[in-house]
């Protein structure tokens, strides 16, 4: 499950990164400026939509699931 | 002290830190980084439109750039508007009476490109990019943008070169 969050996480962040790619490209200057407007509106979505999602991941303590091997464990 | 606490060194106790839990990421660590960087990204898509919304255009009202008589069709001239030697532009005759002036850097990465008469196209000889000499579009090649242009007045035989020619979406490349 954890594994399918982080997969659309890392493609929301490509998304982004695409719309951004687009910006740079085509609206450097004041032409397009639609573009880089809807551009910008669509990546702070993104950008919330990922704030939002965090919530549903759960935080699994350090080391919690490595328990087993600390009575082996003598690296420092 | 027991025996145990016996055997663990002093620097041991001094730093109870365990290299396993300190090198540990967890996967919420790592969507908060995840998160942290879309925020950035969503920052700088903000940035692009907000800066080219409030910055003040370039104008360069009527810059005289030479004689009709100076050049031949098919003929290129490179000139730089009130000494600016960073933005070099090109001033072409594509026929008796048509003339065109566009920047002569490649929206590549900056090559100088060279108008080609026989083949009626401008050139980037770095990374073979072509561009059409009648708008700046972009034909083949790397370059993301069409070449910006200039309106060409001709007074009485002398050439003037004035503002920047808005780009259509048709001739974005």
């Amino acid at each position: 499950m954890l594994v399918a969050i982080i997969s659309i996480y890392i493609l929301l962040v490509s998304l982004q990164m695409w719309l951004l790619f687009g910006t740079i490209n085509k609206a450097l200057d004041k032409e397009h400026l639609d573009f880089s407007t809807y551009s910008a509106i669509a990546s702070v979505i993104i950008f919330l939509c990922t704030v939002f999602f965090l919530r549903y991941v759960p935080d699994i303590p350090t080391g919690q699931n490595k328990k087993q091997e600390d009575e082996n464990d003598h690296a420092y | 002290m027991s025996e145990d606490n016996k055997k663990i060194p002093a620097w041991k106790a001094d730093f109870p830190i365990k290299k396993r839990e300190a090198a540990y990421v967890s996967r919420k660590e790592f969507i908060k980084l995840i998160t942290f960087f879309s925020g950035t990204l969503a920052l700088a898509n903000v940035a692009i439109p907000a800066f080219n919304f409030f910055k003040e255009e370039k104008e360069i009202g009527q810059y005289f750039v030479g004689l009709t008589t100076d050049l031949n069709v098919g003929g290129m001239r490179t000139f730089y508007i009130n000494e600016d030697h960073r933005t070099p532009y090109m001033l072409i005759r594509l026929a008796e009476d048509k003339w065109k002036v566009f920047e002569q850097k490649c929206t590549h990465l900056s090559c100088s490109v060279l108008y080609n008469h026989n083949e009626k196209v401008i050139e980037c000889p770095c990374h073979h990019g072509f561009f059409n000499p009648e708008d700046g579009s972009v034909i083949q090649g790397p370059p993301p943008r069409p070449l910006p242009q200039l309106t060409v007045v001709i007074k009485e035989d002398k050439i003037f070169v004035t503002d920047f020619v808005k780009q259509t979406a048709e001739s974005h490349g």
